[in-house]
């Protein structure tokens, strides 16, 4: 029998959704026949130091004393997995970075209060340290987690697919929420959730992120088509991908 | 002389923080819940974003509570959209509350509480000398799972609970298998509150005011007047508070501590709790017939002022929300069919959500624009509510111990802390605790 893994979960700026998911798994006790999580603060007290086989970091950094802590974890582990739209794209808690930031603080804690928040412009972890495998998704899938755990226990590096939510759409011959004049976000995310938000009928919302390849210009034109303006297209893009290079880019050249 | 005692990351509670305790001889000086979560700024980020996608942003606060910031959220919004859902939708968005209950309570008695008493660091290493817990863990959590699986669409930030109603619902034949199910899990439940029920546990008295939703003939989760403790005692009803949720400003006050990112907040002036063991202690009677017995036949009587019970009320409640689904679930493989999603035209207004997270009170309140879009919101949660009573608890507390090792204090402070099931990520992370000992 191959030695276990060595692996540990951490948390930054997120709602520790995806480390829920990881307790949740039902096969969580085949998962751990092949990982020891020796550094898992959620449901351990024991922390080993030393170099890991593999961390799975969770949210995005927003605060400047989580960028040593994320480096440190890049420097003893083999293999870094971001887990989650957060670690991954910067997600939800992204959307400040679009704000008068200052003026966010002062709306939830007041003026008085700011200089306690040491809060920076949150990112993705990617900005700070390499990152090794993009486990997407808020939250990640179960199946995700497990199929990454396989392939390291037995030595393999996994790598992600890339298509997009679309492709999972005609293979389960859903409807076109776009055809219905819903803004689904399917065209330019990836996939791999199997299209769970429109097959029940709830527009794509993107919390994958950025599909590579995605055609901006085309999908933007769609939207408008749709009567979806300018102004709340960028929205849509900055809701979970916004700090991703693709959708980035192609915001700062968007034309109100 | 001065002696500061360090847990580096205090574990199995949801986010960040220290507790740093100065004590002077025996004398308590100072207790401080420094929270040092990174700061949430959704009620700033949900400005200027469209009514319809509120909800679902807002469950992303946290994953333990997900589903009831997104159901308060939903109540919210349609107040200020005057909408009345659809009964089908009421029951639905209840199991979906109730889904969350039975999760969070479960992972958080069995793999974050129940380690500490049974000798472990954690329910991992449990599992090969107590298998019938880890398998009864197991079972709630699976049922848990499913039932929210099958309403919501996803284990956590569910996706079909729109303003409006379900854009999805689960088959006839679906509704059955949960009712099968949960009528299976319900006897984990009953072991659970057997289990806790037998924890020798230290009898300490906290702060002794207990508030949560209160409603006639119901054990209120989904809305209700928010009521102090003292309403439920004959010879204390003179000092008993009720508040509509539309007055919850004026008793209800956030207040901010230069250590912690975390808000605190008092009622009507005074530290309350909030959570399962208010629920337990101020609605006791509405309890479901079996959850009662099971809670009478404890040695612990409610209502109880000792912080430790609030893991038993989560386990009697367990019981209580079981029951509760099988009742809904039951009326709903009788009517249960796919309703349209209402359309809102926007208009401009305010609404209050009000709701009893897993960890007690949640308020939203937003106020839209004619568009449709945020002009303001405010979200009061359960955790901030709660630290203030934690400090005090802590401060109790400390003087039993102080004769122990370091180590000891740390670890019984710990089991204290979890016992109140605090969240930070929600509040807005946590532990760390320094021992100041000045002699």
């Amino acid at each position: 029998m191959k030695k276990k893994l060595r692996a540990g979960v951490f948390s930054f700026t997120a709602c520790y959704g995806c480390q829920l998911q990881i307790i949740k798994m039902e096969e969580l006790t085949e998962v751990l026949k092949a990982i020891d999580f020796t550094d898992f603060e959620l449901v351990s007290d024991k922390k080993e130091e030393g170099p890991l086989d593999v961390a799975f970091v969770e949210g995005g950094i927003s605060r400047e004393n989580q960028i040593p802590a994320l480096q440190k974890i890049r420097a003893r582990s083999d293999f870094l997995v971001a887990i989650g739209a957060c670690a991954c794209d910067a997600g939800i808690p992204g959307i400040k970075s679009f704000m008068n930031e200052a003026e966010a603080e002062r709306i939830v804690y007041g003026e008085d209060f700011r200089k306690n928040l040491r809060s920076i412009s949150p990112r993705p972890i990617d900005k700070y340290v390499k990152v090794d495998y993009y486990m997407n998704g808020c939250p990640i899938e179960r199946f995700e987690f497990h199929k990454v755990v396989k392939e390291l226990a037995i030595g393999r590096k996994p790598k992600e697919k890339r298509h997009a939510v679309c492709l999972e759409c005609k293979i389960k011959e859903n409807k076109c929420l776009l055809d219905y004049g819903m803004p689904c976000m399917g065209p330019v995310t990836n996939g791999g959730c199997f299209a769970l938000c429109p097959s029940n009928n709830a527009a794509c919302e993107g919390c994958r992120g950025p599909v590579q390849d995605a055609n901006l210009p085309a999908f933007v034109a769609l939207l408008a088509e749709k009567g979806v303006d300018k102004k709340r297209a960028k929205q849509m893009l900055q809701r979970f991908g916004g700090r991703t290079a693709l959708f980035e880019s192609f915001v700062e050249k968007m034309r109100d | 002389m001065e002696k500061t005692i360090r847990v580096n990351r205090l574990s199995k509670i949801e986010g960040h923080a220290n507790l740093a305790v100065t004590v002077e001889g025996k004398e308590v000086k100072d207790v401080k819940m420094e929270v040092f979560e990174a700061a949430q700024y959704y009620e700033a980020m949900v400005r200027d974003k469209p009514f319809h996608e509120i909800p679902i942003t807002v469950g992303r606060i946290c994953g333990f509570c997900s589903q009831a910031h997104h159901n308060t959220a939903l109540a919210a919004i349609e107040e200020a959209l005057g909408y009345e859902p659809t009964r089908q939708t009421k029951l639905l968005r209840e199991l979906l509350q109730i889904g969350q209950m039975l999760t969070s309570h479960a992972l958080h008695l069995y793999f974050l509480a129940l380690p500490d008493y049974l000798g472990f660091d954690n329910a991992i290493q449990m599992a090969s000398k107590y298998p019938k817990h880890v398998q009864q863990a197991l079972e709630l959590k699976h049922a848990a799972t499913e039932l929210v699986v099958a309403v919501g669409a996803r284990e956590i930030h569910s996706i079909n609970a729109m303003v409006g109603g379900f854009s999805s619902v689960p088959t006839k034949s679906k509704i059955g298998v949960l009712s099968n199910k949960l009528k299976q899990s319900k006897q984990a439940a009953l072991e659970t509150v057997k289990l806790f029920g037998s924890l020798k546990t230290p009898d300490l008295q906290s702060p002794p005011r207990y508030a949560c939703l209160s409603s006639q003939g119901e054990y209120a989760i989904m809305g209700g007047m928010i009521e102090s403790s003292e309403c439920k005692i004959p010879y204390e009803a003179g000092k008993c508070i009720t508040v509509h949720k539309d007055q919850y400003r004026k008793q209800v006050q956030e207040y901010l501590k230069p250590y912690s990112t975390s808000k605190f907040a008092s009622f009507a002036g005074a530290t309350y709790f909030v959570g399962a063991l208010a629920r337990v202690n101020n609605n006791f009677v509405q309890l479901s017939e079996d959850a009662k017995k099971a809670a009478l036949e404890t040695s612990t009587k409610f209502p109880s002022s000792c912080m430790f019970a609030n893991n038993l009320a989560q386990a009697i409640e367990l019981i209580h929300f079981h029951d509760r689904a099988i009742e809904i679930l039951g009326e709903l493989s009788k009517t249960m069919k796919q309703e349209p999603v209402a359309h809102l035209t926007p208009k401009a207004g305010k609404g209050i959500g009000i709701t009893e997270a897993p960890r007690g009170i949640l308020i939203h309140e937003y106020e839209l624009a004619a568009d449709g879009r945020v002009e303001a919101a405010n979200i009061v949660t359960p955790t901030a509510q709660n630290l203030r009573h934690l400090e005090e608890s802590v401060r109790e507390y400390v003087p039993w111990l102080l004769h122990l090792p370091d180590e000891q204090i740390s670890l019984e402070l710990e089991k204290l802390v979890r016992a109140y099931d605090p969240c930070f990520s929600c509040s807005t992370h946590f532990l760390k605790l320094k021992l100041n000992r000045i002699r």
